[in-house]
This record gives structure tokens, sequence and C-alpha cells, in this order.
């Protein structure tokens, strides 16, 4: 009877983490993160930005407008490791890619 | 049976992984640089390109270390080590002969063998100048005393290692080539793109690298930070690497980073734009000399 409800309940957890990973995460975009893939940003920012270089900090002091500049030529900034995206990515494709970024940040934990 | 078999297997590994030595004496060793032919810049400069691919932090932006995400699964996790200045964490206590010991053969001062880090063919003056920098106040090697993380080796991974024996130090050290070929074997070899572009990087000849199976072959299996699968492209110029690729496209890819198609290198592999385009020349027309490789790699 125990094997029953803990299969049962197993089975709600399983499809309820499912139905979760497929639903995009509130302020993330999901047409971002395709592009985040689509240009390899996951091959040094691993799967969720938490990679060999870490973007789950938050951006201080960067705006989203700065935030595209950097991408667009990093060696303005002083990175030279990062490829310029100035002539790969498209514009529309900017806007989702900084939106989904933003998103990346750690959410702050609420106290108490 | 199939119990005896799995208890049998076990034990040879046991035994295999225990007569694997990781562990070395460094002995005593003269070293005596040359002070006149010391380089800072250019010690810096050749460190970034030799030891920067590992060893650099992008969050502390300095040589704190990093995890070698690249590593395959089955060797273990692996962090390159910090290399600043620190006392504790880094190499602050490490004397001049004890730092040209680790860069030629790979072993630490512990006696801790890393088989990736020996470059037995470095020039006097590129050893010289990168110690120079290693013991130099610049900002990439201030002391910092973050640890990067504890490197775990699986007894496979201890197995596999255990097959690669250091080499002897050699008091004295090759000239840096002039020859644009020589040069372009040089930077190859200790920029050791011929550790991740030949057939495997467990392999090497580290001493005769174009004597390694498979040499700038590619096709090496390895991972990016997101645990995709990257294989190595092959730099041979045959139809199926470099062959249709001009220098400009080369050089493209090796210091900024985006290749022919216009889609970027990936991660392990490093830009480079700190080589000159007398090295890049150098580079591209070595690769041009090395007997070419049917090897399509997807």
């Amino acid at each position: 009877m125990i094997g029953y409800i803990m299969s049962g309940s197993i089975g709600l957890w399983l499809t309820a983490i499912l139905l979760m990973s497929t639903l995009p995460v509130v302020g993330q975009s999901v047409e971002g993160k395709k592009i985040y893939r689509k240009f390899q940003c996951e091959s040094c920012h691993g799967k969720v930005g938490n990679g060999l270089v870490d973007l789950t900090n938050g951006f201080q002091n960067y705006n989203e407008q700065k935030l595209k500049q950097y991408i667009m030529n990093p060696g303005v900034f002083g990175n030279t490791r990062m490829p310029a995206f100035e002539n790969l990515i498209k514009e529309e494709e900017f806007n989702e890619l900084i939106r989904y970024l933003m998103g990346l940040a750690k959410k702050p934990r609420s106290k108490g | 049976m199939q119990h005896i078999r799995t208890a049998l297997g076990f034990l040879v590994l046991i035994l295999v992984t225990g007569a694997c030595k990781l562990v070395y004496h460094t002995g005593n060793i003269d070293y005596h640089p040359n002070r006149e032919y010391q380089s800072i810049a250019e010690g810096k400069r050749m460190a970034v390109l030799i030891c920067g691919p590992c060893h650099f932090n992008s969050s502390s932006k300095d040589f704190s270390g990093n995890r070698m995400y690249d590593v395959p699964r089955f060797i273990g996790k692996v962090y390159a080590s910090n290399i600043t200045q620190e006392m504790e964490s880094g190499i602050g206590k490490y004397t001049h002969a004890e730092l040209a010991y680790l860069i030629r053969t790979g072993v630490s001062r512990t006696g801790k063998f890393m088989p990736f880090m020996q470059r037995p063919n470095l020039s006097d003056t590129d050893l010289e100048n990168i110690i120079a920098f290693l013991k130099s106040d610049d900002v990439l090697v201030k002391p910092n005393q973050r640890i990067p993380g504890k490197t775990d080796y699986t007894a496979v991974g201890k197995m596999v290692l255990g097959t690669s024996k250091p080499l002897p130090y050699a008091e004295k050290g090759n000239e840096k080539p002039n020859n644009k070929l020589a040069l372009g074997r040089y930077l190859i070899d200790n920029l050791a793109c011929f550790h991740c572009h030949s057939k495997s990087p467990l392999s090497l000849n580290v001493i005769h690298p174009e004597k390694t199976k498979g040499y700038m072959g590619g096709g090496f299996r390895m991972r990016d930070a997101a645990s995709n699968i990257v294989r190595t492209p092959n730099l041979t110029f045959h139809s199926t690497g470099l062959s249709d690729w001009t220098l400009e496209e080369f050089k493209r890819a090796i210091t900024q980073g985006i290749n022919k198609e216009n889609k970027i290198v990936r991660y392990p592999m490093p830009v480079f734009p700190e080589l000159t385009d007398e090295e890049i020349v150098a580079m591209y027309l070595y690769l041009k000399s090395v007997p070419p490789i049917k090897n399509e790699v997807k």
C-alpha cells in the first residue's frame, strides 16, 4: 500500500518536474535561451550561465544597452577572450538574448 | 562465475591503480637564469599564451585557477591551480629553480606530476621570462587566496595519468627558433595545440610532438562548460581539415575566436590575441607542412 502511494506521488512529482522544465521561467526569454544556445554562449557560460565564466551574479553597472554593446564588442571593455558578436547576431535576436541574460542572475533569497 | 570475474576485475584495477605513481621526487637542480635576457613583459605575453588558457580566471581576472571542464569525465574533476604569488593557495613559496623544474617536467615542488604541464622544449629565454613574470608584482599574479577547487581523479584517471612518466630535467633548453617553420612548430608544441588536436592527449610524445598518433588530425572528444561534446578539428591541410583556409581566416579563428563559417570557436579552444603576425604566419606555414590526415570531424 505504502509502495503504491509512494509510486503515485513520485509519478506526480515527475509529471510536475517535467511540466516545470518545459515552462518558461518567469522573467526569462524562451527565445533568448534558444539564441544563447544557437550562438554557443553555453560553451563557456554553461547551460544556465554558471559555467566557466559565471553570469549568475548579475551584471552590476550594466543596463541592457551597455550589456548589448559589451556582447557586440567585448574588446572595447577590456575582454579580449570573448568573440565580438556584432556581425553575428541580428538586432531582434540581441533583444531576446539580453532579456534572457538579465534573467539569469540569481534571485536574492527572501528573509524569514 | 560472473561474481568471480567482477571481483577479479576490481582486484586488477586496484593493483594497477596502486602501481600508478603520481608523486615524484623533485631533487635539487641547478638553475641560474641569465638575467640579461629576462623581460617581464615578454614573460607575461608568453605566460598568457601558455599558462593562461587553463590558469586565467575570468571572474578574478588573474591566474588564480579554474575548473577544467574539458577534461573527460572518466579522468575525474580537475582544476588548474592558483599560480598567483599567494603563499598557501598559490605558488608564492616556489623558488625560481622549482618553477623551472615544474615547467620543464610537470612535477610540482611537492612532487605531484601533471603531465599536461610539462614543456621540455621551451626555450631558455622563454622559460626565464615566464619565471621572471610569475615572480613579478603584475596584477595577474598578485597574491589571491582563492582556491579554485580540489582535483579529484577517478581510479581510471589515476591509471591513465600513471602511464605517463616525467622526463628528466634538462639543464639546458633549446634556443627559440627564428626560422618560420621551426617557430611554427615551436608554438604548436608549447601552446599545446597538439595536445588536443591529435588523436588522444593520453598518448602524447612531448619531446617529438610530430610523433604523436594522429598529429594535428583532430577528432579527440572533449567537453565544453555545458557538458556538450566537442570534437577537436583537424588542423592539417587536408580537404577534411584546413586545406581551404586562408591565412586571414586562420588568424581570425585563433585571435578572435570566429571561424571560416562565421561561427564562434567553442571552448575549450582558447583565443590567442597576444600572438604576433609573424607568429601566426609561422604557425600557418608550419601546419601547411604537416603531413595531411584524412579525418572528417563532425
